[in-house]
């Protein structure tokens, strides 16, 4: 096997970038967390700082499918054996090898599970008592948390208490049934168990992957490359079923009634768009500095907007899938979840969805020039990572005093602290990563193809 | 290759995919617009090499797919919402959302017929011959070898100087190519071939029609058998699905069927708590458009009986009478729903008439739609009012003789529907010459019908019945009259020999 001597030119070492970046990424990260911490827990004591856990979810998501999406994009690309992404594909190595930081953020949403003072995930504090019969939110609530709603929401307090119409007490009988059904599936140890078993997964794919590419960087001949292609394929379906049972978990067990088969490709797409969306600014940062100048060009960018523009409409696609099906049924069971979203102020964030999100970069990304300017192309990715902010806030937020009040969005300081201070984490990781090898996959048999690469 | 064949151009051979990619890069810096490359496989970068232009391929695919994205739009708006509005699950006629997939089909076949025969467009397909085939050598440029042809149609153009040009770029071989005195159009071996195979592809649909359009005694081929043949509830059928095994299901307790929706009593029964009413139900909105609707209905529904000015003289009537005449038929004669009794009955009371009918009059509701019956009878109070316009005053009346102001009321009272006086078919006894002769009762007396039994029928008909005639038959709509008016009726009937 022959080795083809690639004249690399320029400065493919992160060097001083890279504690420069932790730096960036250790300020963001302390000043975020610090701040949304402090917000969070000055307010909702009564409640055991729900919004808090909201919030912090919202964060925790956007970081996790950010990580998850380049997990996919680098085992997707060595299944098809693709040679234009492997120029950027060490970035996405890179990413991806921070999952054990981000299984360290997944830690504090013990927390919310196992506590009986916070409601994030309801059918936690719905669980059986010692007789197998169910406690009603009401009254999990009043062993827990009883003062609360009587502090903040006496209104409605009062008349749940009070005149408890038929209507309301059968609709209430029918969800407590509903629920008791999935009580195997949605009960704390299994919701743990099910989510350190996502998280080894993942961290065994991350680092089997990044340990062969980084491998392969200086071995004498390309077996660790062959290696990773031929898991590949199982890794992909590996990834299928743990990010739709995870998506199912984090996500769409917190309206412990709603379900919708889809919800897991729903994620997916905002995780691989968010990821590609990363990938085309971490690129830009290094090339701003210096590193890797001479490896990325226009045409890897416009692979990468093909990708970004792709899977906007991906996610439109999916997203009205599954709106369509749940509006044409009209099974009440399953469209609550967007009555809930398209009544009062909510209704504004789903149209923006539906524009911001779809409709605006749909028409931005389109032409061809768009994705070969570098610098347009990198204002695209960082409008897309912010709406994939909003599309998860959009997913979680709702769900939050869901039963009492009909509309609250309390978007503010504290979300976006949150989701800064995670974006921090994750810049922290993945520069901390970059410190140790070479930006790109210097050994990879394709680089040279990657290198030539034109799209016409 | 003789000199009187017109000069195509030269085509040069070339060893490698480098050597193609310099001697483009030289032609074109030489300034040739019309010429080619040609090579077994895509050359990144030749593009550029040959200094073409960025195609306008997808702004014209941009505006084709949103001409489709608005053609779906407007074909679903225009199927649902107005020619055929049908209620699917109580959704919008125009749901939007129910659109999209197929907006979002539409705008894809448009985009990608528009960008495959674009292609063919601008390049010019199909084409049946191009000169550069008849060069041996270039049939290898679809295998091993690379091409450049020039065309000498180009401004820069030279024999001599366009040879030297590819030699000196290192070409393998430079030939000229002409072009063919052979006719362009389609060859007719090919054009044999086609017809052969359009009838052979002519067969199956053929036997297909025979199949299914003609008459056998041998049971039916089916070509698609559960289109043919589809699993389906009918009334009164037998199903193991359910229990009692009936495959006609009782209504889903607290649901209602789509002609259950909009039920409003005034609106479809014309009653309310009991009562008829006595004013157009709110939902139906009484304007010309309205009037004119009912008239239209009038005019299919009523008018041939009723007449379409209402009198009660339609083309049924005179053809009944006819026959009548002729001693084939009985006949009641419709009634003149412009005067008498019909213009004081309640709105309601004509609407139960319409809708299920009155003695010989079926029922309607079947053929004519509620509102269309409430706009009937919007038409008929038209009538009706144009009628008592030209209804004589009560002065006018007076001014006139008594037989006079009799022959009015004779028709007012509607007397004339069944009573004749010129010998044609009549329901009553032909009243001339009645007066005075002897009449045999039910009860087998035998009197004298005098001005009194004539007064007495007029105001209670039932009271002394002739013998073999209907008890009952006889009626005063809008009676009975006053004794002033029966005296002037009898002096118009008396004046009727």
């Amino acid at each position: 096997m022959s080795f083809e001597k690639l004249n690399l030119k320029g400065n493919n070492q992160a060097g001083d970038v890279a504690p420069k970046a932790m730096q960036i990424g250790l300020i963001l990260a302390t000043l975020g967390l610090g701040l949304g911490v402090a917000l969070g827990f000055m307010n909702g004591e009564e409640d055991g700082h729900t919004h808090f856990w909201f919030a912090y979810l919202v964060a925790f998501a956007f970081l996790l499918t950010i990580t998850l999406g380049c997990m996919f994009f680098t085992v997707i690309q060595h299944m098809v054996n693709a040679h234009w992404s492997v120029s950027v594909r060490r970035l996405s190595e890179l990413t991806m090898a921070n999952m054990p930081l981000v299984a360290i953020c997944a830690i504090p949403l013990l927390v919310p599970l196992f506590s009986d003072d916070v409601s994030v995930w309801k059918w936690a504090t719905m669980e059986h008592d010692a007789n197998g019969a169910v406690i009603s939110p009401e009254e999990a609530g009043h062993s827990a948390g009883a003062e609360v709603a009587e502090a903040n929401h006496a209104p409605a307090e009062q008349h749940a208490e009070g005149g408890h119409s038929k209507a309301e007490e059968l609709a209430h009988a029918e969800h407590i049934e509903f629920t008791s059904h999935k009580f195997p599936f949605l009960n704390r140890n299994f919701f743990a168990g099910r989510l350190l078993l996502y998280f080894l997964i993942w961290m065994g794919v991350s680092r089997y992957f990044f340990k062969k590419s980084v491998e392969q960087d200086t071995a004498p001949n390309y077996d660790p490359t062959l290696a990773v292609k031929r898991k590949s394929a199982v890794t992909i379906i590996l990834f299928a079923f743990t990010i739709s049972f995870a998506a199912f978990d984090l996500l769409m067990s917190l309206d412990e009634t709603w379900f919708s088969t889809i919800f897991g490709v729903y994620i997916f797409a905002g995780a691989f768009l968010s990821a590609v969306a990363w990938i085309i600014i971490m690129s830009k940062y290094l090339q701003k500095n210096d590193r890797l100048t001479e490896v990325i060009h226009e045409e890897h960018y416009h692979d990468l907007g093909k990708w970004l523009f792709a899977f906007t409409f991906f996610w439109g696609y999916i997203a009205f899938s599954q709106f369509m099906l749940i509006w044409y049924a009209n099974l009440p069971e399953e469209t609550h979840f967007y009555e809930a979203r398209l009544t009062e102020g909510w209704s504004t964030w789903t149209w923006c969805l539906l524009v911001f999100h779809l409709i605006i970069p749909f028409g931005g990304l389109l032409s061809r020039h768009v994705k070969r300017n570098t610098n347009v192309l990198l204002g695209w990715a960082i409008y897309m990572l912010v709406m994939q902010f909003i599309d998860l806030y959009w997913i979680v937020m709702p769900n939050y005093h869901r039963s009492e009040i009909g509309f609250e969005n309390p978007f503010g300081l504290m979300e976006i602290s949150l989701v800064v201070g995670m974006f921090g984490v994750m810049v922290f990781g993945v520069a901390r990563r970059s410190a140790k090898q070479a930006l790109l996959p210097i050994g990879d048999p394709l680089l040279a193809k990657s290198l030539r690469f034109r799209n016409i | 290759m003789t000199a009187d064949k017109e000069l195509y151009g030269v085509v040069a051979e070339f060893k490698d995919v480098t050597a193609l990619y310099r001697a483009a890069e030289k032609v074109r810096d030489a300034g040739y617009k019309k010429w080619d490359c040609h090579s077994p496989f895509p050359v990144h970068g030749l593009d550029d090499a040959m200094g073409m232009r960025f195609t306008r391929l997808p702004w014209v695919v941009l505006i084709m797919g949103i001409t489709g994205l608005l053609a779906g739009m407007y074909l679903q708006y225009w199927t649902n919402a107005v020619d055929y509005t049908y209620d699917i699950s109580g959704k919008p006629v125009w749901s939007l959302p129910a659109n999209i997939p197929v907006i979002f089909e539409v705008t894809v076949l448009f985009s990608a017929f528009t960008a495959f025969f674009s292609m063919w467009i601008a390049n010019r397909l199909p084409r049946w011959y191009h000169p550069l085939f008849r060069n041996e050598r270039f049939s290898r440029a679809t295998d091993d070898s690379f091409f450049i042809a020039l065309h000498a149609k180009d401004k820069k153009f030279d024999l001599a100087a366009s040879t030297a040009l590819l030699n000196e770029n290192g070409a393998l071989q430079v030939e000229e190519v002409f072009e063919a005195n052979e006719p362009s159009a389609m060859p007719a071996k090919i054009k044999g071939n086609l017809l052969v195979v359009t009838c052979l592809m002519l067969i199956p649909p053929a036997m297909v029609y025979a199949s299914y359009g003609s008459t056998t005694t041998e049971p039916r081929v089916h070509l698609i058998p559960d289109m043919d043949k589809q699993d389906r509830f009918r009334a009164q059928g037998e199903t193991d699905l359910f229990e009692d095994g009936r495959m006609t299901r009782d209504q889903v307790a607290g649901t209602i069927s789509q002609d259950q929706r909009f039920i409003h009593a005034s609106l479809e029964t014309g009653k309310e708590n009991g009562e008829y009413v006595t004013s157009f139900p709110q939902q139906v909105d009484v304007t010309e458009a309205f009037i004119d609707r009912g008239q239209e209905r009038f005019e299919i529904y009523c008018g041939v009986c009723h007449g379409e000015d209402g009198k009660g003289t339609g083309l049924i009537h005179h053809r009944a009478v006819e026959l009548a005449n002729l001693g084939h038929a009985t006949w009641v004669p419709p009634t003149n729903i412009t005067a008498g009794a019909i213009g004081t009955q309640a709105d309601g009371y004509l609407f139960e008439t319409i809708s299920d009918g009155r003695r010989t009059m079926p029922g309607y509701a079947a053929q004519i739609t509620a509102e269309d019956r409430w706009a009937i009878i919007a038409y008929l109070r038209v009538l009706q009012e144009v009628e008592s316009m030209n209804a004589l005053s009560p002065e006018e009346m007076a001014a006139l003789g008594a037989s006079a102001r009799g022959s009015v009321l004779f028709e007012k009272y509607t007397c004339n529907a069944c009573h004749k006086f010129d010998g044609t078919y009549s329901i009553g006894p032909v009243l001339s010459n009645f007066l005075g002769s002897e009449v045999k009762l039910d009860s087998g007396e035998t009197i004298v019908a005098d001005e009194a039994y004539f007064t007495e029928s007029i105001i209670d008909p039932a009271a002394k019945t002739r013998e073999g005639a209907l008890k009952g038959a006889m009626a005063v709509p809008g009676g009975p009259p006053t004794a002033e008016e029966i005296v002037d009726l009898l002096e118009y009937i008396k004046t009727q020999k």
